[in-house]
């Protein structure tokens, strides 16, 4: 059990004092914590001189205090969780509370022999994980990653094994709570072998009202033939700060999908980065921001095709509300040898008032001859024609607004095959609208 | 039922109802006829409550009620509908469920229970079939990818559904073929009762030979310059608007 540190902020003493872990952990993973604690201490938490992190204004999030490891599982029964779950899926279920596996709330039965399926740290003596993790990206380009990387407490460790198809989806719920906010630091490793098929939800949520903080990375490893559909849900309070990161490889011929849905959040910052690294690898990245009030979003997504004929559909819509602040950056990046790329990428806004704002920076970096690329960024208003039609045929105003900012981000939710979430997500969207 | 008075109206700064008065008794079906530009399209989107034409002017009473206070889904609910001359498309609401939203808005301001998707569904079979519209075609989204014919059957189809005291079908006959046209026409007709009126704008004859009109007016720079019988009709049909227009602006003059 990792100990609890209260009012803790990252300075660079009070950073090692916060050792993380346990004394019994294996040497690779001390060895990869004090790689990521050299990594952050050289860096610091991104400005806004750095250019990757240009629009994401994180307020005093960096500079507020936090209590680390904090137990706060006491008072959480499965009614607490019910907002979080889908009725109707039947789910392995992995429930983290402030960073640490939760027993009494998961649900682990029916596990079919020769898969892994259990939380990180009851997975140290698992191969893969000295072998993969970590290995993604380089830590010291993310200094929110290499945080994570010293400080990471616990999270999902899935290896589906070759040819095998998952029936049942795994959701890995991740839950902050306490009397004061709390800094949690959530990892999570999923690897499929090859020709393996598995539909994975991530949640992320807050069970009070307080700010609590965020350092959270996925690392995702698809090999040759597999296929993850990858859900990563966003729900926590509107109080939260939230650094959400995935990092994912996919081979020859794998089939990789996210649904990024964020609701929550004050300062919101999700990065999502994919290699295709062999050819006839595919991605699709399908995200749904909704920020009201003040909230600040910001995505950014980066697809990097390093082998001949992969395939890339990204499509990324907001609806924006009230003054909040939205920022989407995606970037395809086309390699010299990546011939016959095909990769298609949108991102579209809906303003629904004149103080909310969007920055959308679509871009394509191409190094190849021969590819089919696109990109686009539309950002506009309800259309007032539709409106007026609807009305003209009995149906209220807000009704009529309601249901067209409904379609609008219905066609995201319409690319979810577990219809329990799509559906679960429709009527909390409909509950949302400000209409 | 519809009483027009002195209806003037503009759209950007430009006039273009320059004092509309009409009468529409209930049973009655009534054409507006009239050149491109005149304003017959300006008078069912005023009539319907589209806010982007700005009534200047003059008063619409609808049984006796004053419509220009009212929104357009008040209007609606008071029984006025109006079929577009260019229905719009709206991706991601399906044909059948706005439908559906549409009639329970008006169900319930009559008072009435709202209809659930059985019971909607068992209504709106018959009459999909009735206007040649496939199921699969009307759980799609609403009018994305019909052809143009398909959005005006679509539009009479609603107006079968919504069951209108006073239905307004500007250039229904536009863009469909004759078959089309004749399916269309019957749904008018079948609406045709003593309690229930129509008014067909139209800039062609030929609809007016399947939806036989009680009066025919024209239309011409924002007024009505002439009103007759159905014969009239065939008048501009053969000798065109022309004369009409020349001796109402001498009238004017004079």
């Amino acid at each position: 059990m990792e100990k609890t540190l209260e009012n803790h902020s990252f300075s660079p003493a009070q950073l090692e004092s916060m050792s993380p872990g346990a004394p019994s952990d294996p040497a690779w993973l001390k060895e990869l914590r004090s790689r990521g604690l050299e990594w952050f201490s050289e860096m610091g938490f991104p400005t806004r001189s750095d250019e990757h992190w240009r629009f994401f204004k994180p307020g005093e999030v960096f500079k507020q205090e936090y209590a680390y490891g904090l137990e706060g599982s006491e008072s959480i029964n499965d009614d607490a969780l019910a907002p979080y779950l889908f009725p109707g899926l039947d789910a392995h279920l992995l429930v983290f509370v402030n960073g640490q596996f939760h027993a009494g709330l998961s649900d682990l039965k029916a596990i079919p022999e020769s898969l892994h399926l259990a939380s990180l740290r009851d997975s140290l003596l698992e191969e893969i994980l000295p072998q993969k993790l970590g290995t993604l990206v380089e830590v010291d380009e993310h200094a929110p990653l290499a945080l994570n990387t010293y400080l990471m407490q616990d999270g999902l460790c899935l290896r589906v094994p070759r040819n095998m198809e998952l029936e049942r989806p795994v959701h890995v719920l991740h839950l902050s709570i306490g009397e004061q906010p709390t800094a949690n630091f959530p990892r999570n490793i999923i690897c499929l072998e090859e020709g393996a098929r598995a539909s994975v939800l991530e949640t992320y949520a807050s069970l009070d009202e307080q700010a609590h903080f965020s350092v959270a990375a996925t690392e995702v490893y698809c090999e040759s033939g597999s296929r993850l559909d990858h859900y990563r849900l966003q729900r926590e309070n509107e109080s939260a700060a939230h650094i959400g990161w995935a990092g994912v490889q996919v081979n020859r011929n794998a089939h990789y999908e996210s649904h990024e849905v964020s609701l929550g959040g004050a300062k919101l910052r999700r990065g999502t980065q994919v290699q295709l690294a062999d050819p006839q690898a595919f991605c699709a990245l399908n995200g749904l921001y909704l920020a009201r009030g003040e909230q600040h979003m910001d995505h950014q997504t980066r697809v990097e095709h390093q082998s001949p004929d992969c395939r890339t559909e990204e499509l990324y819509k907001g609806i924006l509300d009230g003054k909040a602040d939205a920022v989407f950056g995606g970037l395809i990046l086309v390699e010299q040898d990546a011939q016959r790329t095909d990769a298609l990428q949108s991102n579209r806004n809906l303003l629904l008032s004149d103080n909310a704002k969007v920055t959308s920076l679509p871009m394509l970096e191409i190094y190849a001859d021969d590819v089919k690329c696109s990109h686009g960024s539309t950002t506009g208003q309800l259309d007032e024609r539709q409106v007026f039609f609807l009305r003209s045929r009995g149906i209220g105003e807000s009704q009529a607004r309601a249901m067209l900012t409904f379609a609008f981000a219905r066609e995201i939710l319409e690319k979810m095959d577990l219809e329990p979430v799509r559906s679960r997500l429709s009527e909390e969207l409909r509950q949302r609208l400000p209409y | 039922m519809l009483e027009i008075r002195n209806l003037k109206a503009r759209v950007d700064g430009k006039d273009i109802l320059h004092g509309v008065n009409l009468t529409v008794k209930p049973g009655e079906v009534h054409a507006i006829m009239g050149p491109n530009g005149s304003g017959k399209s300006t008078l069912a989107q005023v009539l319907a409550g589209n806010e982007t034409f700005e009534v200047t002017e003059g008063q619409v009473l609808f049984c006796e009620k004053d419509m220009l206070e009212l929104p357009p889904e008040e209007r609606a609910r008071e029984g006025i509908f109006l079929a577009f001359q260019y229905p719009v498309e709206i991706p991601g609401v399906s044909n059948l469920y706005f439908l559906r939203t549409a009639i329970n808005a008006l169900r319930k301001h009559r008072g009435e229970e709202e209809l659930d998707a059985m019971d909607f569904m068992q209504m709106a079979q018959d009459k999909m079939d009735q206007f040649g519209l496939d199921k699969k075609l009307m759980i799609r989204s609403l009018n994305v990818g019909f052809s143009g014919g398909e959005k005006k059957r679509n539009e009479a189809f609603q107006m079968a559904m919504l069951q209108p005291a006073l239905a307004v079908l500007d250039e229904t006959d536009s863009g469909l073929d004759i078959d089309a046209l004749k399916i269309v026409a019957e749904g008018v007709n079948t609406l045709r009762s003593p309690e229930r009126s129509q008014i067909v704008i139209t800039h062609y004859q030929r609809l007016l030979d399947y939806i036989v009109p009680d009066v025919v007016h024209v239309l011409s720079a924002g007024r009505i310059i002439k009103t007759g019988g159905k014969e009239l009709a065939l008048e501009l049909e053969k000798n065109g608007y022309g004369w009409i227009v020349e001796r109402a602006d001498s009238a004017q003059k004079a």
